[in-house]
């Protein structure tokens, strides 16, 4: 049995806690939301859900783990309820992947074509290919997708050829979303 | 190329939004903190007003109780007005205080908690200057005008009396006392109505507006501001 351990954060911590850890939800909802009130809206509903689970976190893992469990969580909810309004989507437009508020973020061509790429993925696969570009490992984006491990690895490696296709130029093909991929 | 050459470059690009966020939250707070100090400036201005007429007309009172401290009417009557002018000026005076004390650097969370203290403050302040001036508005008039006044004379009803620099005795006691009496009832009334339905309440949509109102345009200009820097703190992620 997994025993928690409470954080007991108080407000100004955990606000400070968001704002050292801004990066990693900006992060999250660029992938996930094309539009910059959507990204607002997915980051406020991402604090609100790190505040009401502050309680709940497990010092044993790092807390991007459970920052990006819960943020997760939260843009795929949004991404399937997205989709499910908006079926004929279009794929983002390469400018709006890399606002951010009044300030254009210069972004290298190669993250742009990664972002571009990433795009193309299902919801599952994008939280995976986050996870694993931040530097997760196997077991932790396990934890935070509720897989195993072994799991992690093949879709990675599955994951990892079409963005190899996709980045060495090859037309990126939309992956239909799979819900039940990893749980 | 392959998702493992993009490591590097993704972390290049995590520490680029750091940055960027950095940037952006750093100037929206220099630009609050000017909106606040400039909005806080009248504010400031017509709180030291408000002081230094709460010192005028504690002189003014003390003169009068002063020069009569062998009379009971004129030590409880201008006594009063002096204690209440002194007691508003105090209290003037360190709304003053807290509003300077503000910490435009601090925290966010924290400048906004100060504000939101600041206006509690003011709302307090606000209360016992209505309800203590329901009680001592009279008194308080007729001490001002025999400080002021002195033996001029005064128009009433179409006749010209002569008005020694006693006002205060010449006023008959009954009328003065049910004045006061009514004034008291009052106070006891809007203390009980204000600590059943607004202390408990101002936490509330409806007690924030209240506050919004009493505590003047200024304070809910710098509030607006804070909230705005605060909101981009907060979301700042998503931008």
């Amino acid at each position: 049995m997994r025993i928690m351990h409470s954080m007991a954060l108080d407000a100004n911590q955990f606000t400070e806690l968001i704002r050292q850890h801004r990066g990693l939800i900006h992060k999250v909802t660029l992938a996930y939301c094309a539009d910059p009130t959507d990204r607002e809206d997915v980051a406020q509903e991402i604090a609100a859900q790190l505040w009401r689970a502050r309680d709940k976190y497990d010092e044993r893992f790092r807390i991007t783990t459970w920052i990006y469990r819960i943020a997760l969580n939260v843009a795929i909810s949004f991404y399937r309820r997205e989709r499910r309004h908006h079926t004929g989507r279009q794929p983002l437009d390469e400018q709006l992947l890399v606002q951010t508020g009044d300030e254009q973020l210069e972004v290298s061509e190669d993250v742009q074509r990664l972002l571009v790429c990433i795009n193309t993925l299902g919801a599952i696969e994008k939280a995976l290919v986050l996870l694993y570009l931040d530097g997760h490992d196997h077991a932790a984006i396990a934890d935070v997708l509720g897989t195993s491990n072994s799991n992690v690895g093949t879709k990675l490696n599955r994951i990892k050829a079409k963005l190899r296709t996709c980045l060495t130029g090859g037309a990126p093909t939309t992956t239909p979303e799979n819900s039940n991929a990893t749980r | 190329m392959q998702l493992d050459d993009m490591l590097t470059a993704w972390a290049t690009h995590g520490e680029k939004i750091d940055r960027l966020l950095d940037v952006n939250e750093h100037l929206l707070r220099d630009v609050t903190t000017r909106k606040v100090r400039s909005a806080l400036l009248p504010h400031l201005a017509w709180r030291t007003f408000e002081v230094a007429v709460g010192i005028a007309v504690s002189i003014l009172s003390g003169t009068v109780l002063s020069q009569h401290l062998d009379n009971v009417l004129y030590v409880t009557v201008a006594g009063s007005v002096f204690l209440f002018a002194v007691f508003l000026t105090i209290t003037t005076a360190m709304l003053i205080v807290r509003a300077l004390q503000l910490d435009h650097g601090g925290r966010v969370a924290d400048v906004q908690h100060q504000v939101a203290k600041l206006k509690r403050a003011e709302f307090h302040a606000f209360k016992w200057a209505l309800l203590g001036g329901v009680v001592l508005w009279l008194p308080a008039l007729l001490v001002l005008a025999e400080a002021l006044l002195g033996s001029e004379s005064t128009t009433h009803r179409g006749h010209t009396h002569a008005i020694d620099s006693q006002l205060l005795a010449h006023v008959p006691l009954p009328w003065l006392l049910a004045n006061i009496a009514f004034g008291l009832v009052a106070l006891a009334i809007g203390q009980f109505w204000a600590k059943k339905h607004v202390d408990t309440k101002l936490r509330s949509p409806w007690g924030q507006r209240l506050l919004d109102h009493v505590s003047g345009r200024q304070l809910r200009a710098i509030s607006r501001h804070i909230d705005e820097l605060s909101a981009f703190s907060n979301e700042a992620s998503a931008r």
